[in-house]
């Protein structure tokens, strides 16, 4: 009776074990893809702004660290990279939202501008002026996530579909 | 037992959480997959509608699926996606909703009906570089012009010029002239070159049962005093039977058994009559009856007589022509004036050759072209008229009934100096008339002209076409190999497709009736606009001049002529796109930014564009 209940006792004892590791497995595993999710869906939401980004003049202000967008419709949205970690979005003068706090501020190259021959705009001091800002063509989103042991780069050139009809002009409206 | 039980509640428990932990974390990391999906199903969407939009401005509702999901797309030629109403009226806004699963995303472009360059008042891609030196007129709206523009040569707010020009802002990109597809022009004037007669003749068509034409008593045909010393009475006739001997065909008939005229077929004859028989005026009694076995059953035949006659009665003062030679001749005298009824293709109370008068009698066939003169027509001027269609200000044509209505129930008189419209009776059908192939223009004078009667809603003219006093109905086209005159109140409604090989001059008339009933106007020789308001697209596309003079125009001018003029009070609201200046020749002339029709369902040559940073994701 002693050994039957000796012998539950362990292989009880190594289910439960066993049962443990499984699960930690399982949750890291589970909290990986929740990070992989994350980053995918904040730059995916930072390239969906990008391509809708009205016009090249709407780029003023941006620099390594921020991105200044106006769709369509004018409304105002701009993109942060804060150190140490944080990759914020904010609509309008309000406040910022966070869409990661998982971003690798160092490791990420942020947001670089090119014009037409494919050279790179460097913003001035205070960012893009509007000179600078009329010439952009095209944009570079180059952002690091990391989480635990897992790092994950993204990286992505964006041509604003509106670049593709001409540039906006006053008559226009 | 209970312990084993137990342990497994637990571990079920466990089990859930994890497969919820699990799912729920799925889901959530694939909603942007999905958002992407949609996103791009919904560009599908805006991809498929300009296409067809492009194509002939068709702004139909569309939708499709794949990929699980469904995209639909609407036009709205008002507002934006929020309801705001649009900057300029050739502006539409496509909307794309694009949903798959409980992800949706929608899209909008907005779309100008008109190339690029039209957004401007004026826009003069002037190659010759000269300057624009006008200071009469305005110019109210952004301007371009490729060349150097002097101080006050326009006025209002961005106004912007290139090169030297002063007052506006250096417009760095400015853009391409209009490229204008002359493909469906060039089409239709070739198939109007090829066309083999410029007139699409029509005709009435009897039952000989009951089918007629009346018109009214009038002074200028039979009541009206010392105007009936001469007449000539013309028509085309195509009898079924002529052989006939149980009536009279009556061709035509005015007057009664007293005073009158008639023509008619009995018994393989052809009859043309007069009388006046008071022995107080003329006693022109019993009347004189020509008549031809000459003609043919189903055949068209031209008839006229012709009356020179005074008091009294006189040899060979009345004669008869069979497809423009004569037949006969007799005595006969002046017409004193005379009721009666006026009718084609029937008999009231006329008098026959018989001496009989009987009621009635109906003509089985067809008629056309019936011309009634006051003048006696010489035997030449029948013969070389016959088979040309009159202008209807001829000296002496009284009334004209060419039968070009080919719908309704009135016989337009379609001379200039009277109306003596006549009433269709019982249901008297349309058909194609005689082929009339001496015509050397084309002439419609007071009448209506339905251009969906026409082959392809297309009138072809092989030569110069005139259209005076006349209403032209779309949609449809017309398409003139030579010159297009357009006179004397005529109104061109809607819809409607003007194309001339030659020169255009539009004077005193109404070319479209608003901007969404425009019409495009398409000229290669030199166009003259007198007086006239247009609502459309006016192309000059000849190297030749283009010249307003006191008219008005809603809408947009394309011009390749290398003059350009507005003189008097001349208007134009909407825009101008000219190769050469533009000579204001007048202080009251101006040129304003303005609405522009969207010519929605119209291939007009002009691509669309999308209208540059409006695409919008919301």
């Amino acid at each position: 009776m002693i050994i039957v209940i000796v012998a539950v006792g362990i292989i009880g004892s190594m289910a439960a074990t066993m049962l443990f590791q499984g699960a930690d497995i399982f949750v890291k595993e589970t909290n990986r893809q929740g990070f992989v999710s994350e980053a995918r869906s904040a730059f995916w939401r930072l390239m969906r702004e990008t391509q809708g980004q009205s016009s090249s003049a709407d780029f003023i202000l941006s620099d390594q660290n921020s991105l200044y967008l106006k769709n369509g419709k004018g409304d105002l949205k701009d993109f942060q990279t804060s150190s140490p970690d944080q990759f914020n979005f904010r609509l309008g003068t309000g406040s910022y939202n966070s869409l990661s706090n998982s971003l690798g501020y160092s490791q990420s190259n942020g947001f670089t501008f090119y014009n037409n021959n494919f050279n790179v705009v460097s913003p001035s001091s205070g960012g893009l002026n509007v000179a600078q800002a009329k010439t952009v063509h095209l944009s570079k989103l180059d952002l690091t996530f990391i989480n635990d042991m897992d790092t994950l780069s993204l990286t992505s050139f964006v041509y604003p579909h509106n670049f593709r009809f001409g540039s906006k002009m006053s008559y226009h409206d | 037992m209970a312990s084993t039980m137990g342990i497994f509640i637990i571990l079920s428990l466990f089990a859930f959480y994890l497969a919820r932990f699990s799912i729920t974390e799925s889901r959530t990391g694939g909603y942007y997959m999905t958002d992407i999906k949609a996103r791009n199903l919904a560009m599908t969407g805006i991809e498929h509608a300009m296409q067809s939009y492009k194509a002939s401005r068709n702004i139909s509702n569309i939708s499709g699926n794949f990929n699980n999901g469904n995209y639909s797309v609407s036009f709205d030629t008002q507002n934006n996606e929020a309801g705001t109403a649009l900057p300029h009226s050739h502006f539409i806004t496509v909307k794309s909703t694009a949903t798959i699963n409980d992800v949706e995303r929608n899209l909008r472009l907005i779309v100008s009906s008109m190339p690029e360059a039209f957004l401007f008042s004026f826009y003069g891609n002037n190659s010759g570089g000269q300057t624009f030196t006008e200071s009469n007129g305005t110019i109210s709206g952004d301007m371009f012009y490729n060349g150097n523009v002097e101080s006050n040569s326009g006025t209002g707010s961005g106004t912007t010029y290139t090169s030297t020009g002063t007052g506006g802002t250096l417009l760095s990109s400015p853009p391409p002239f209009p490229t204008l597809d002359i493909t469906q022009y060039e089409a239709l004037l070739t198939s109007a070159a090829s066309a083999s007669g410029a007139y699409n003749n029509y005709a009435l068509d009897f039952d000989g049962s009951n089918d007629y034409v009346k018109i009214n008593n009038s002074s200028d045909i039979n009541t009206g005093g010392a105007i009936h010393t001469q007449k000539t009475i013309e028509a085309w006739f195509k009898v079924e039977d002529k052989n006939i001997t149980s009536r009279k065909q009556t061709i035509y008939e005015q007057g009664g058994t007293v005073r009158g005229l008639n023509i008619y077929v009995y018994g393989g004859n052809l009859y043309v009559g007069g009388w006046n028989e008071p022995n107080g005026e003329s006693d022109w009694d019993p009347g004189t009856w020509l008549s031809t076995n000459s003609i043919q059953s189903n055949t068209w035949h031209h008839v006229a007589l012709t009356l020179n006659g005074g008091n009294s009665v006189t040899n060979n003062a009345f004669k008869g022509y069979l497809d423009g030679t004569q037949f006969g001749t007799g005595e006969g005298s002046k017409l004193w004036n005379h009721g009666g009824d006026v009718s084609i293709a029937r008999n009231r109370d006329t008098k026959f050759h018989t001496g009989d008068y009987n009621s009635a009698k109906y003509f089985a066939g067809m008629i056309d072209e019936v011309r009634l003169w006051n003048v006696e027509r010489t035997a030449s001027q029948i013969a070389v008229k016959k088979d040309t269609v009159l202008a209807g200000n001829e000296s002496g044509l009284t009334a004209y009934y060419n039968f070009q209505e080919n719908t309704g129930t009135t016989a337009n008189d379609t001379q200039t100096q009277s109306n003596n419209d006549g009433s269709i009776k019982n249901g008297a059908s349309w058909t194609d008339g005689p082929t009339l192939s001496k015509m050397g223009s084309t002439a419609f004078t007071n009448t209506t002209i339905n251009l969906s009667s026409y082959a392809n809603s297309q009138l072809l003219a092989n030569n110069d076409l005139t259209i005076s006093g006349s209403t032209v109905n779309g949609p449809g086209y017309i398409v003139v190999n030579g010159n297009l005159n357009i006179s004397s109140n005529t109104t061109i409604n809607g819809n409607i497709f003007l194309i001339c090989s030659g020169n255009i001059t539009i004077s005193n008339s109404q070319i479209g009736t608003g901007l969404g009933a425009a019409v495009v106007i398409y000229s290669k020789g030199v166009a003259d606009y007198n007086n006239s308001t247009v609502y459309g697209l006016i192309i000059s596309k000849g190297n030749s001049s283009l010249e307003l003079d006191g008219s008005t125009v809603y809408g947009a001018i394309l011009n390749y002529s290398s003059s350009f003029s507005l003189v008097g009070d001349s208007d134009i609201t909407g825009s101008v796109i000219s190769y050469s200046s533009v000579d204001f020749q007048g202080n009251d002339a101006s040129i304003t930014r303005g609405n522009i029709p969207t010519f929605l369902g119209l291939n007009i040559g002009l691509d669309p564009i999308v209208v540059p940073g409006s695409y919008l994701e919301y």
